[in-house]
């Protein structure tokens, strides 16, 4: 780390996001304005230069292009070099990477997931699934569908299981993986979420073509390992995981299935949502 | 034969009557159904396979028999979930043990599963291996180097034993260090004995 700090660091910046303070310093200023575009959603500038975590990014200030010298864009995550690159954006986008990361590994009160979350009267429908599966492409139909946009890239849960917002812009892959489209719930006609909502719905999907919706309701115990699959620190806090995952798995109806288009699921699943409800009222109702 | 549930380096959490349980040394989440978790948390070294059965014919079916025990069991092993792993008699092979589920479709319900996932990485599945790699010479020699090699190098009532890491970015690698002798005369309850739960001390730049 000494070594790091003896280079030239000439500005920097720091944050807090979801408890987490991290600080980003940078060998030129004028990259500070684009650094502050990587940021994760709902962050905060912090008045404190004392942070948890540290982020340095070396970018190649050679203007005048000396053929005969590489200089490569470093971005470094304490003393751990992250991405090595000639091309600038690139540095850019692993920085983005890079933060949303540590915010989700380290974040002392919240346990982040990977999934897609939108709310429907007053309960989140969370999806799950692997990159590439279709997870933006259902939130978007759902958000088209009236559904409130909660997030694209996380299902954040506090220690209760209920889901935070996570705003961050919906981003549409290409087969290949690689961000084609960016666009905000706004843009589609949405709104974005505010408040926690419990989770009443967990589906585990992923796109085929042609394929018929006909999921399989999960039991508590499959639906806490599946969602565990998609935990994001749960090497390094298993227990908490274990526990936060466990009260989703309890109190949310989890499926999992192959679906077909997006728009042809969105209303089938809100409505499932609202029969849950209903259910889960004349279950109350009965026992009163 | 009483076999013996493994305690040390697991968290379980109880879900209904399922359980799942976090295996801290390999980074793998077991599911085991109601039978699978009623063998395991009944494996305290004190019970044969004939008391097993008993306690699956009571709280399980009364039609339970050997055969979903040592399933149970050979599954258990396999998931290193039991301090040592068992093999059924030669007498029970696996496929009479499932002709007996077979011929009854209510036992065939209670056949005892494991279902094991790899614990998702997710330092490794954002920047890939080679910088953060476990065996590699910054988190091996660096940030998760060992703080120990034998016993006795630790202090009285201590041991020298593998601990997950948790130093960003090595996450999910280990290091030997010192930590207290765990006692080997507690009950194994399906729950565990070990609080994984380290929050990292916050860093000051």
């Amino acid at each position: 780390m000494k070594k790091l700090d003896r280079l030239g660091w000439a500005a920097g910046l720091a944050f807090v996001s979801h408890g987490v303070h991290i600080g980003v310093r940078v060998n030129d200023p004028k990259i500070l304005e684009q650094v502050a575009l990587q940021l994760p959603p709902q962050s905060k500038m912090a008045d404190s230069p004392e942070v948890d975590e540290l982020c340095s990014l070396l970018v190649n200030t050679n203007s005048s292009g000396n053929g005969r010298v590489r200089r490569y864009n470093l971005l470094y995550w304490g003393v751990g070099r992250v991405a090595r690159t000639l091309d600038r954006d690139e540095v850019f986008q692993a920085l983005e990477a890079l933060l949303h990361l540590v915010v989700s590994t380290r974040s002392p009160r919240k346990l982040f997931v990977r999934a897609a979350v939108v709310g429907w009267h007053g309960r989140a429908v969370v999806i799950c699934g692997p990159s590439g599966s279709g997870k933006t492409t259902l939130a978007e139909a759902l958000i088209r569908a009236g559904a409130t946009y909660y997030s694209d890239q996380y299902a954040v849960f506090d220690s209760r299981g209920r889901v935070y917002p996570y705003p961050n812009p919906l981003t549409f892959r290409d087969a290949d993986g690689d961000a084609t489209k960016k666009c905000s719930a706004e843009m589609l006609g949405g709104r974005m979420g505010t408040k926690p909502l419990p989770v009443g719905l967990v589906v585990f999907t992923q796109y085929r073509s042609g394929a018929r919706w006909r999921p399989g309701v999960l039991t508590e115990g499959q639906a806490l390992l599946a969602l565990l699959g998609e935990t994001v620190p749960i090497r390094r806090r298993p227990k908490r995981a274990l526990t936060i995952c466990r009260r989703v798995a309890e109190g949310a109806t989890v499926l999992r299935g192959k679906r077909g288009e997006a728009n042809e699921l969105a209303g089938p699943l809100l409505n499932r949502l609202c029969s849950i409800d209903h259910d889960r009222r004349l279950v109350l109702t009965s026992e009163a | 034969m009483k076999p013996s549930a493994r305690q040390e380096r697991l968290v379980a959490e109880q879900v209904g009557e399922e359980l799942v349980v976090y295996d801290l040394e390999r980074h793998r989440v077991h599911h085991l159904n109601r039978a699978a978790a009623l063998v395991w948390q009944n494996c305290d070294g004190q019970k044969s396979i004939g008391e097993l059965k008993k306690v699956l014919q009571t709280k399980l079916n009364p039609k339970a028999d050997e055969g979903i025990v040592w399933t149970a069991l050979e599954r258990l092993g396999k998931a290193h979930l039991l301090t040592e792993a068992v093999s059924p008699p030669a007498t029970m092979t696996r496929r009479q043990a499932f002709r007996k589920f077979g011929r009854v479709a209510a036992l065939a319900l209670l056949v005892p599963v494991v279902k094991s996932i790899v614990a998702p990485d997710a330092v490794k599945a954002a920047f890939g291996g080679p910088f953060f790699d476990c065996g590699g010479f910054y988190c091996a020699g660096v940030v998760c180097r060992d703080q120990c090699q034998f016993n006795f190098q630790c202090g009285f009532s201590m041991q020298c034993t593998v601990m997950p890491c948790n130093q960003f970015p090595c996450l999910g690698c280990s290091q030997r260090r010192c930590v207290p002798v765990s006692s080997p005369f507690r009950a194994p309850s399906g729950g565990s004995n070990v609080n994984p739960d380290s929050t990292p001390r916050s860093k000051k730049a």
